[in-house]
């Protein structure tokens, strides 16, 4: 009995503490980074890796990052195998080997102890631009991956401690913004350097052996709570489709399937069935797709399951070559990590939403709004911009309306979107307004949460942006009898009063000074029939300017009075079945 | 002469006097939601005549009165507060509602946010604009404003909130609205965001300004209340009220300033954990506080209180410094009930004080961990609240068994030990969410219990998290009373410089030192702080320039001192390399924020002004005693359900300690208001201050 109350503690402690450093070294680099689209957006992801490159533990962050850090670290393992050194960093991008896209960069720093490595630090974060043809490096008219920026196989940036400068150099000599990158840089060395710090110390108080078979136990205890929550799934095959708007040449939507095949407690999700490649820059390599595919699972399986590798061994993967999902190199990438890893999640919530019991939201927003780049007149300095004050909106589920304002599924609780006010110090331009829109909600028992009202005057001189996204086509989809949430839309209106309309994936256009940017995000699709949706609740919505009186008539069949609900009309219409 | 401080918690109201020989009396009432005024007066009653003098006297007497309130929590979470409409700027009415897209808890989709505590149609769009220089760009239109105030008659609002962009920079436009709007309205409460934050970030600082609106007019309403009736009866000093940041306020500024207060009582808990640890010498420790109504969990690190620049409380983000304090819903009010699956639970709901807990005969229908406590015999029904309360043991029994024994097929007293244990399990997560979930280990801090009801389950709730020693202080059941008592008054204030650092100070500088300090010394002079009685503490809040975020750098020396400038420099880069792995002294320094902290000087004994705080324990051997190591005497022995039974356990009265004993468990020590549990292996020592040192060893079964 007294060894196992030690035992209990120390296994809890050492758990525990792993998620406390990841989360140390979250709020280092947020803390001291400098690219608005880390400090503020929390675009980034820290994790802890074992010697063998597998997922140990990770900060909640954006989901679609945190987990491919483990394809990263494998990476580095393969190709330096025995040579990796204390005072070694690697850096690494290639989304062709162990990146997502390009503008996230990992950086990575081993634990060596007795010239074995122990642990991995990653931190892998988006940056504001990694080079390319257009800045901000979200370029909708690439069609190899080589126009879309720098392109960094694994390899060390720091050696015994010291940065390699022709390394360095070479890296910032290729992007925008090379001074923000470097410091940028640093901060992810840093927040790597902190939690290699912590965990010698937590080696030195538990020694390394009791600490490494403390990790070993928290895989496997993972993956025995991801393979108790697949058997408790009947077992069977389960099919889901969703659709990507285009790839920005050709116009027609792009086909993802996915089946779930249930067995005992093993979970396969095949993708034989998605459309091939295509051109543009939609497509999603092997990293993206695998992770996308194992949150999506894990999230129907069940939130106290630790996000670690143990959990995703439960869960295997088949992207088939050359599809969509799994594109042969030099397939151009970017956009993969909103779209359509956001649209693989979907497929299958669609497909898992099918069995008895397991409750998934209806439709999320996609991404879709411009970067913004040039010269801040103020400052004379260049800056990328990026419209996260744009996100649309989640959709209901079997409880709860959506809540406005969500990012994608594919980053879903992991942005955190900036003030309006530090955007505004950060970017020369105005911001008109920003909120919610009228009537853009999917209807449902339960509704999405309405879309966004974003407008910004530009005063660069001039201001370039770069429109990419999706979602102006193929709506958040409803469930269970609910309807879809509205499209995304975007306008600019011109100096000279022209109001044009935009696509989702364009090449750059250069905007005068005094141009307004518009931007209407998707409201989510609604959860369940719309007719059983709490009369009163739709009375709130209407004075809350949510949706209008007409659409409380037509969805909601619930007619509305002077002061409030109609109650005999409303229960006329309804009892009447005319819908 | 007496020095008076109450704290009120959700369950019951805390009293301590001191006069000039030190801690004179202490009171323990049940508190009232209803009507919070009533348990003070009872409880005032109660202590003067303890002195053996009337009301009137004893208040006429009292040099010094502090105060603790719930009010303003209780309402938060009870979702009251004054109807609220929200005056952003035109255009931006949703920021409260859309929350910077933030979620705790991303991997459940079933989890909801808390509510938004203005609905849409009270947020209200004002014609104005200032851009990110606080430079007016769109002036206020009054034009407007009259249209405003009578939709908000109307709608019969009673607390306006205004949040306008870029208000941190420049305040005019939400004072001029507030003026002309306060002659339409002059009998709302109107809250600017500038008056209580100059941080920039809308969000935060709307859902700050918007709970300060909805909670400061049911605060203040009652604090003037108070202030009558003491005043009445005779009291002739001003009340002071404790705030978040374990500082003191006055009533004035409490009644406008709720969001402040929110901690008021759990505040007095840290204060009073960190001058134990000082008197004992302390560096780490836990304290617990279990009340009627929750479990409360604060650190001391390294001899110093937790403070945290902004918090969440209740799920509503806070944009202003705190003390560090984890709350469950575990207290001896706290609901044992069964959920669809059968499955035991204990809290959040507590039964309060009306009708609380079944045994309490005020009509509580529901088992609590009061009624399980008096079931499995660690309570008496006699001796409650120093036997001021008597228990019904056949309610408490009658309701155990009708909603827990029965459905799960257990006996009374098995199932009244699973409700214990549910209760001890809930609060072994809080103290390892406190610690081991922030890296510390629990084995190196010692358990300060507190409160009326943990010293039922500190020995077994230490076991539980590997804490190695518990100390149950003397005056444990009216602790944070006593922390209140040793509370000082307190200004802080901040002013934006935003710019390049130097080698010496620019004039701005200078500026905005002299225009703090008159503002502290003011707001102290308004306190009644003599001149000779404050201290300042000066610190910057620094950034390379490009950053987004600062890391605040303690002025050391004299904040006038040329030379101060590269010392900040020099620390700053020292900070950033420890805390985030790097640092870059080539590169210049953005001078964000100037702060002072302005207080009131400790007036602690001498020994707790001079700590040793590089102990981890107390040695509890080297407790001097009177070499008398006789046993106190038991006063009975006691039948107590305890590990799948029943047993004779000794009980012995707490006056009848002696220091130098040496006390075994398993055993209980009744105090009054309070029964300490001492489990088996456990070993408890009195130190020379009257504190319990219990050691805790290790279980052989």
């Amino acid at each position: 009995m007294i060894a196992k109350i030690d035992e209990v503690i120390e296994r809890a402690v050492i758990a525990n503490r792993m998620d406390t450093i990841t989360k140390e070294m979250g709020y280092a680099l947020e803390r001291s980074s400098r690219s608005p689209i880390f400090a503020e957006a929390c675009d980034f992801a820290c994790g802890i890796c074992n010697g063998d490159g597998d997922l140990v533990s990770q900060i909640n962050g954006i989901p679609i990052l945190a987990a491919a850090g483990t394809f990263s670290i494998k990476e580095v393992v393969r190709k330096y195998s025995g040579q990796v050194e204390e005072g070694d960093v690697f850096i690494i991008n290639d989304p062709y080997q162990g990146g997502n896209h390009l503008p996230d960069i990992g950086i990575i720093t081993p634990l060596v102890v007795d010239e074995e490595v122990i642990f991995y630090c990653v931190s892998r974060a988006h940056h504001g631009d990694i080079g390319g043809s257009v800045a901000g490096s979200y370029n909708a008219k690439a069609t190899e991956i080589f126009q879309e920026g720098l392109r960094i196989p694994p390899i060390r940036l720091v050696s015994k401690g010291q940065v390699i400068s022709e390394v360095m150099d070479l890296i910032t000599r290729n992007v925008r913004n090379p001074d923000m990158l470097q410091n940028d840089l640093w901060a992810q060395i840093g927040a790597n350097k902190i939690g290699v710090r912590r965990l010698k110390e937590l080696i030195h108080t538990y020694s390394p052996s009791k600490v490494k078979e403390t990790v070993g136990c928290l895989l496997d205890h993972a993956e025995g709570l991801t393979r108790q929550a697949i058997k408790e799934l009947p077992d069977g095959d389960y099919v889901g489709e969703e659709w990507v708007d285009d790839d920005g040449f050709q116009l027609n939507p792009i086909k993802i399937k996915v089946t779930v095949r249930i067995r005992g407690e093993g979970m396969t999700l095949d993708f034989n069935g998605t459309d091939p490649q295509v051109k543009g820059f939609v497509n999603s390599a092997f990293v993206t797709s695998t992770t996308a595919a194992w949150i999506g699972a894990l999230w129907a399986l069940g939130s106290e399951i630790p996000r670690n590798s143990g959990a995703f061994r439960g869960i295997k993967v088949v992207l088939p070559e050359g599809s969509l999902v799994n594109p042969k190199d030099p397939a151009p990438v970017t956009l993969s990590t909103l779209t359509p890893a956001s649209e693989i999640i979907s497929a299958i919530f669609q497909a898992l939403s099918s069995i008895e019991g397991v409750q998934l939201p209806a439709g999320f927003g996609r991404y879709c709004g411009p970067s913004f780049y040039g010269l801040d007149p103020r400052t004379q300095e260049f800056y990328v911009g990026f419209a996260f004050c744009a996100l649309g909106s989640g959709g209901g589920t079997a409880s709860r309306d959506g809540y406005p304002y969500m990012a994608p599924l594919s980053n879903y609780g992991g942005v955190r979107a900036p003030n309006i006010e530090a955007n505004e110090i950060q970017y020369p331009h105005l911001t008109l307004g920003h909120e919610m829109e009228t009537n853009t909600a999917g209807s449902g028992k339960w509704r999405g949460g309405a879309g966004i009202r974003y407008s910004i005057l530009f005063q660069g001189e001039p201001t370039n942006i770069v429109m990419f996204g999706d979602g102006m086509k193929i709506p958040p989809f409803g469930a269970a009898s609910g309807k879809s949430g509205s499209l995304n839309y975007v306008e600019i209106k011109t100096v000279q009063g022209e109001t044009i309309c935009l696509a989702s994936k364009e090449s750059t256009r250069s905007l005068a000074h005094g141009t307004i940017l518009t931007v209407v995000s998707s409201g989510g699709g609604g959860w369940g029939d719309p007719w059983q949706r709490d009369p009163e609740r739709v009375w709130r919505d209407v004075l809350d300017e949510i949706i209008t009186v007409d659409k409380a008539e037509q969805d909601y069949g619930v007619l509305i009075g002077q002061e409030g609900v109609d109650w005999a009309a409303t229960n006329d219409r309804r009892s009447g079945n005319q819908r | 002469m007496f020095i008076v401080a109450v704290d009120v918690g959700g369950t019951f109201a805390d009293f301590i006097v001191c006069d000039e020989g030190g801690c004179a009396a202490t009171a323990k009432i049940p508190s009232s939601i209803e009507n919070p005024l009533q348990p003070i007066i009872r409880g005032l009653n109660e202590l003067a005549e303890q002195f053996n003098i009337p009301l009137e006297e004893f208040l006429a007497q009292t040099e010094k009165f502090t105060h603790g309130t719930t009010v303003g929590i209780n309402a938060l979470l009870q979702g009251q507060g004054a109807k609220t409409a929200l005056i952003t700027t035109e255009g931006f009415r949703d920021a409260l509602e859309l929350r910077r897209s933030r979620l705790n808890e991303q991997w459940d989709f079933s989890v909801s946010l808390p509510s938004v505590l203005v609905p849409r149609h009270l947020r209200i769009g004002l014609r104005e604009r200032m851009d990110y220089r606080g430079v007016s760009v769109k002036p206020v239109d009054r034009t407007q404003i009259p249209m405003l105030a009578e939709f908000l008659r109307q709608e019969e609002v009673e607390a306006v909130a205004v949040c306008l962009l870029f208000a941190c920079r420049n305040p005019k436009h939400e004072v001029e609205f507030k003026e002309h709007l306060q002659e339409l309205l002059p009998n709302v409460f109107v809250t600017l965001s500038s008056e209580l934050s100059s941080q920039l970030g809308e969000y935060e600082r709307t859902s700050t300004t918007v709970l300060n609106a909805r909670l400061s007019p049911i605060l203040g309403n009652y604090l003037q209340d108070l202030r009558a009736h003491l005043r009445a009866k005779g009291l002739r000093v001003p009340i002071s009220i404790a705030q978040n940041n374990g500082g003191l306020t006055d009533l004035t500024q409490a009644g406008r300033r709720a969001v402040n207060t929110l901690f008021s009582g759990p505040a007095g808990g840290v204060k009073g954990g960190w001058i134990l640890a000082r008197e004992q010498g302390l560096s780490d420790l836990v304290v617990g506080d279990m009340g009627g109504t929750s479990f409360d969990v604060s650190l001391i690190r390294q001899g110093m209180m937790e403070l945290t620049p902004q918090a969440e409380i209740a799920g509503y983000p806070v944009q202003l410094p705190m003390l560090n304090i984890h709350t469950v819903g575990a207290g001896g009010g706290s609901i044992a009930w069964l959920d669809k699956g059968g499955m035991l639970k204990v809290g959040p709901q507590s039964a309060g004080a009306k009708p609380g807990p079944a045994c309490y005969e005020l009509g509580g229908q529901e088992p609590t961990i009061t009624d399980a406590a008096l079931i499995m015999g660690l309570i008496d029904d006699r001796s409650f609240l120093g036997g001021r309360m008597v228990l019904n043991k056949e309610l408490a029994y009658a309701s155990i068994e009708k909603n827990i024994a029965k459905p799960l097929g257990l006996s009374v007293p098995e199932a009244a030990y699973a409700i214990y244990q549910v209760a001890l399990s809930l609060m072994a997560d809080a103290v390892y969410l406190m610690t081991v979930k922030k890296g510390y280990d629990p084995r190196s801090f010692a358990l300060a219990a507190v409160g009326g009801a943990l010293p039922l389950f500190a020995t077994a709730l230490a076991k539980g998290v590997g804490i190695r020693q518990v100390v149950v202080p003397e005056l444990a059941p009216v602790f944070c009373a006593q922390g209140l008592f040793h509370s000082n008054f307190q200004f802080e204030g901040l002013r934006n410089l935003y710019e390049v650092l130097g080698e010496v100070p620019f004039l701005s500088w200078s500026k905005a030192m002299l225009e703090l300090r008159f503002q502290a010394d003011e707001e102290l002079s308004r306190l009644g702080v003599g001149e000779d009685q404050r201290e300042y503490r000066w610190s910057a809040d620094l950034k390379y320039p490009d950053q987004h975020h600062e890391i605040n750098i303690p002025v050391r020396g004299i904040v006038s001192d040329p030379e101060i400038w590269p010392q900040l420099a020099k620390e700053f880069h020292e900070a950033h390399e420890r805390l985030y792995g790097y640092c870059q002294p080539e590169k210049s320094l953005v001078l964000v924020n100037l702060r002072l902290v302005a207080q009131e000087k400790e007036r602690l004994p001498q020994s707790a002004m001079d700590p040793r705080i590089e102990e981890s324990f107390i040695n509890a051997n080297s407790i001097a005693g009177e070499n008398n190591t006789a046993l106190p005497t038991s006063i009975e022995m006691k039948m107590v359900y305890l590990h799948g039974g029943f047993r004779k356990v000794e009980v012995f009265h707490w006056k009848d300690l002696r220091n130098g004993m040496d006390l075994r468990g398993p055993a209980l020590i009744k105090k009054e208001y309070t029964t300490i549990l001492l489990e088996e292996n456990c070993q408890a020592k009195l130190d020379e201050a009257k504190n319990l040192i219990i050691n805790i060893g290790k279980d052989r079964h």
